[in-house]
């Protein structure tokens, strides 16, 4: 038994971690969708979803929750086939990547194949399914970056062979999505960039040099799209802001206790996308601090968990990938989390491997598949030592032996 | 080499990462633990919503439990005509026109109108059902025809007890408003409270809870259960009725009190009207005339005079009297005569009284009292104030103030001058024979709350002793001879002794001021005289014919005493209990049920059998009885009825033979 944790501690724990919440997950996503799919058969409510889109609405016409589990389970399988597959093998394709999610982020601008849904071009269709680039996107920069920077790990300390090239390759991607308005998407990849780049060994000063210039960007947004400086000062007045004001409520009634499974009322149409963007407020409401307290903890040992496999490994290109990884799954639940207690200004977040997605699942699943191959090299690394460390000290103890015969036959 | 540097750096994310972590756990414990009560205040506001629901009014019972009034729900329909495409005008008119039994021009024209005209009030659900399927057989919008909910007042019995009850008309907000009767006096009871309840609500899409629905089913005013005994009622109604009839007597009114406690067990008057159609009815017709009319009660007073006389201990009924063989009595210019027939010379206080002569009784009122002392029995009898029963419109009556003079005196000692309602006469009659208190008259038993909670319950109350038990003994001994032997002996029960005095007092035309040849025509009885238990008063307006209360009032009295006095098991006096009298009626009786056996022999069978399985704690089957049937069966049973629909009875439950509970609610409904 101790052999056998030995010799998988570490992907045994984080697979077993990613099905805690993944389980927590349907449970909310069932609970949270289940109004809404009633509400939708409801005739009133379905025309003002006809007036936002014929095409989304043929994509929302199954039950939700059955819809998750399918997406759950395609997900393990994803998970199974990265988990198998070399990580090496895979960042040796690094351009082929970058070039991919390049692609599929302009092919989503174009109308027709990009769906737009409340405003903001974010999908593509694909027959029945539909697919969000940006999602596949942050993954495909993660892979990228580590690839680069690895290639060039005795350069780092020349801004002009790792820091600006990296910058200037985020910085695509970064624009194509501010192209889809999706500014929640946009901070995570920029936050995973820096990221990255802090995990690589840049230079603290380096990574201080943008800040001023993302302030200037910053400030061009905000002009350009002035309603947002409403939701940024949101956070100030949070019963200005109605998404805001529902979701401090979902989780302010919940208690301690929780108002139990299935029994939040702010589920009925008062907590907008319940399922995906505010889903832990859901989780605040029905299981109360518990449940919050709860999830955090295992979102939080995840992380760790992932964090630790990087600094564990001995592989550098590895480590990169294991520690982007973990912030890809860590920011983006941090952020969902402070959106929904008001700590940042609302944007539309998931919660990892919780909230409703079919493509941030099997993109989130397809990167703990990557992270466990390289958590799987340090188990069997860790374990490999072990033995040896094992058959010395049984040497030594067998050569200690023999030396004692030896000197009592001389003696 | 470069792993140096990195794992100090994943060191710093991991620890930036739990500082983050514990700054969010701060503030859901901030959120969730310290500001909790904030939130949720804040989440009720907004989740949950106010629903309120108007009551219907609730049930008005007899003694025994029979619902005299009660509250159906009905559905009016309305039209959304902006959604009616014009094609289907006349289709719809034609279908709605068979369902509602309406014209189709009339429906049609109703559709032509703008915005959302009402098409009919007060349809059953069945045909509310009937209309849905219409609706959705067109392939209408939902709205296109739409209902809503209002509360019909229904009464089973029709006619009877229309003058206590009232009745209700819709006010300008469409609620049913009691406007005459115990309906009007005990609206704010009967017409409930709004129920309001707290439902969770669907952001933009209604409510959670079919709350307003039971809401609906459950809300009720206060039940009325009044001291009537419908049986009693019943025949007192149809007596009267027939006597009136017969006589072409304008009108006539009949009261039955509890002697003893001033319960008023029967209330009847001529004319009346049907509750259910009260919009034929004239004002005359709806009059409760025991309360609003005043007559002169004529010699009826005399025995108030007489009490007073016994009870002030200046005369005794074996006092003699000089009745003056026919001449008349002069006081002053006046002159007063007896009626033509029994002429009395000097005779006992007893005879006078007996046979009523004016001149025997004006002169022991002359003679043996003075003004004030009979002044101040008069109205300690009551009269000249309202008695306080609980119906409204009661009027007081008259004596007369001043100083009297002693033609007054004669004149009140005779039942002239002074005016009196029926309920007071009746009241006044009940002291005489419970042995001297006056009781307060009164008809409601008790209000209760739809859960069976009592709110309010009426209790006997003494308002005041006349009379010595003495004198009220004297007093009933010379009363009881009027029936034996004297002016009313047309209200002889046979087993029972009965005290009474009649009354046959001219009309005062009032505009003229001159006595007419017109005559009220009245009877009080006190049943037994043994052991007073009723008093019945009848008086008949304006008889044609015979004009005497001993020939008119009388045998009314007779036919509801003799009812009354079957339906509360009161024992036949034991001194006059005459074995062969009461097998003649006994046979009587059963001569009378056999003939009406032979016209109904499969009704009477069916009501025998219904009957056994009542004794036996079980249902009956109900079906195809009116709803008045059903009302009096299950009410021997104690249980409670729910009517729906109307017509015949043809649905019931509990069914047949399943066991029935004491008080337990049972639906019957008609078609």
């Amino acid at each position: 038994m101790l052999e056998l944790w030995r010799n998988c501690r570490y992907t045994s724990v984080i697979f077993f971690l990613v099905l805690l919440l993944v389980g927590l997950g349907f449970t909310m996503v069932y609970s949270s969708s289940a109004v809404w799919d009633a509400t939708r058969s409801n005739q009133l409510i379905q025309k003002q979803y006809q007036a936002e889109d014929a095409v989304f609405t043929s994509f929302h016409s199954k039950s939700t929750s059955i819809k998750q589990l399918l997406w759950i389970a395609l997900g393990v399988m994803v998970l199974c086939l990265f988990y198998s597959i070399n990580y090496e093998w895979i960042a040796s394709h690094y351009w082929l990547i970058y070039g991919l999610a390049i692609v599929f982020l302009i092919l989503v601008l174009i109308p027709g194949i990009g769906v737009k849904v409340y405003g903001a071009r974010r999908w593509l269709a694909l027959g029945p399914l539909s697919f969000q680039p940006s999602e596949f996107a942050k993954l495909a920069l993660i892979i990228f970056l580590s690839k680069y920077i690895f290639d060039r790990a005795n350069q780092v300390n020349d801004p002009f062979k790792v820091f600006l090239p990296c910058l200037f390759f985020s910085t695509i991607i970064m624009a194509l999505i501010v192209a889809e308005r999706d500014f929640g998407a946009m901070a995570v990849v920029c936050a995973l960039t820096m990221a990255m780049l802090f995990f690589g060994g840049v230079r603290l000063r380096y990574l201080a040099a943008p800040l001023p210039f993302l302030l200037v960007v910053l400030a061009i947004l905000i002009i350009l799209w002035p309603y947002r400086v409403e939701r940024v000062f949101a956070v100030l007045d949070p019963l200005s802001n109605w998404h805001l004001k529902q979701s401090l409520i979902s989780v302010g009634s919940g208690g301690i206790e929780g108002k139990g499974l299935g029994m939040g009322l702010q589920k009925y149409r008062f907590l907008a996308e319940a399922h995906t963007d505010f889903i832990f407020a859901m989780i605040g409401e029905e299981l109360g601090l518990w449940g919050t307290i709860l999830t955090l903890l295992i979102v939080c040992a995840l992380v760790t968990w992932c964090l630790w496999v990087a600094y564990r490994t001995t592989d550098f290109q590895g480590a990169l990938l294991a520690s982007g990884i973990s912030c890809m799954l860590g920011i983006p639940a941090l952020l969902h989390i402070a959106v929904t207690i008001g700590l940042v200004p609302p944007k539309g977040l998931a919660l990892p491997f919780v909230s409703y997605g079919g493509t941030s699942m099997l993109i989130n699943m397809a990167a703990i598949g990557i992270l466990m191959n390289v958590a799987r090299n340090v188990d069997e690394t860790t374990s490999k030592r072990a033995v040896v460390a094992r058959r010395r000290k049984l040497l030594r103890r067998e050569s200690g032996r023999r030396d004692r015969e030896k000197r009592a036959a001389w003696a | 080499m470069f792993h140096k540097f990195y794992r100090g750096r994943i060191i710093l994310a991991l620890f930036l990462f739990w500082a983050a972590t514990i700054g969010i756990v701060v503030r859901l414990a901030f959120l969730q633990f310290v500001n909790h009560a904030y939130w949720q205040e804040l989440a009720n506001e907004q989740q949950q919503s106010t629903v309120t629901v108007k009551p219907h009014r609730g049930h008005i019972y007899s003694r025994n439990h029979v619902a005299l009034a009660s509250s159906q729900q009905m559905n009016s329909l309305y039209a959304t005509t902006a959604v009616i495409p014009e094609s289907l005008h006349y289709d719809l008119a034609e279908e709605l026109g068979k369902i509602l039994d309406m014209k189709r021009g009339e429906i049609h024209k109703v559709l032509k109108r703008k915005g959302y005209p009402p098409i009919a009030r007060k349809i059953t659900l069945e045909q509310t059902e009937r209309i849905k399927a219409l609706s959705s057989k067109f392939e209408m919008h939902e709205q296109a025809l739409y209902f809503q909910k209002e509360s019909k007042r229904i009464y089973p019995f029709g006619e009877l007890c229309s003058h206590i009850l009232g009745f209700t008309e819709f006010d300008d907000l469409g609620d049913n408003i009691g406007v005459a009767g115990i309906e009007l006096k005990y609206n704010e009871q009967i017409k409930g409270e709004l129920k309001s309840g707290r439902t969770r609500r669907i952001l933009g899409a209604g409510n959670m809870d079919a709350l307003t629905e039971q809401l609906v089913q459950s809300a009720y005013g206060d039940d009325v259960t009044l001291t009537i005994d419908e049986s009693i009622q019943d025949v007192a109604e149809k007596a009267l009725r027939n006597q009136v009839n017969q006589c072409k007597a304008a009108a006539g009114c009949l009261i039955v009190m509890h002697a003893s406690s001033g319960e008023i067990l029967a209330m009847a008057n001529v004319p009346a009207f049907d509750l259910n159609e009260r919009g034929d009815s004239q004002a005359f017709q709806r009059r409760n005339r025991c309360l609003t009319d005043v007559i002169e009660p004529g010699s009826v007073m005399k025995t108030f005079a007489a009490a007073a006389l016994l009870n002030e201990g200046l005369a005794e009924p074996e006092t003699m009297v000089d009745c003056g063989n026919g001449r008349p009595l002069y006081i002053g210019k006046r002159a007063i005569r007896d009626a033509p027939g029994h002429r009395l010379d000097r005779a006992m206080y007893q005879e006078a009284f007996q046979f009523s002569s004016n001149v025997g009784c004006g002169r022991m009122a002359l003679d043996f009292l003075d003004s004030p002392t009979l002044r101040e029995y008069i109205q300690k009898f009551g009269f000249g104030r309202k008695t306080g029963v609980e119906l409204p419109g009661e009027v007081a009556g008259n004596v007369p103030s001043g100083n009297w003079t002693p033609s007054t005196r004669v004149s009140v000692g005779m039942g002239y001058e002074v005016s009196a309602t029926a309920m007071q006469l009746t009241s006044a009659l009940a002291c005489v024979a419970n042995g001297g208190v006056l009781m307060q008259p009164y008809i409601v038993k008790e209000i209760r709350k739809p859960s069976g909670e009592l709110v309010e319950e009426t209790r006997p109350k003494p308002v005041d002793r006349v009379i010595s038990t003495l004198a009220s003994k004297k007093l009933l001994k010379m009363m009881e001879a009027v029936v034996d032997e004297g002016t009313a002996t047309k209200a002889q029960i046979d087993g029972y002794r009965i005290a009474g005095k009649t009354g046959t007092a001219q009309k005062l035309n009032p505009e003229t001021g001159v006595y007419e040849n017109r005559y009220v025509a009245s009877f009080g009885g006190i049943v037994p005289a043994d052991n007073p238990q009723l008093v019945i008063y009848c008086c008949i307006d304006d008889p044609q014919g015979l004009k005497y209360g001993g020939d008119v009032a009388a045998p009314v009295f007779r036919i509801v005493a003799m009812h009354a006095l079957k339906v509360l098991s009161i024992e036949p006096s034991e001194y006059h209990l005459d074995p062969e009298l009461i097998i003649d009626e006994q046979a009587r009786q059963l001569r009378m049920t056999q003939a009406a056996d032979s016209v109904q022999q499969d009704a009477s069978n069916r009501e025998r059998q219904r009957e056994a399985t009542l004794a036996a704690g079980r249902m009956p089957d109900l079906r195809g009885l009116t709803m008045r049937e059903v009302a009096v069966q299950l009410a021997k049973s104690g249980a409670r009825v729910k009517f729906t629909g109307t017509g015949l009875a043809h649905k019931q439950s509990p069914a047949a033979d399943e066991p029935l509970r004491r008080s337990q609610l049972c639906e019957v409904s008609f078609e």
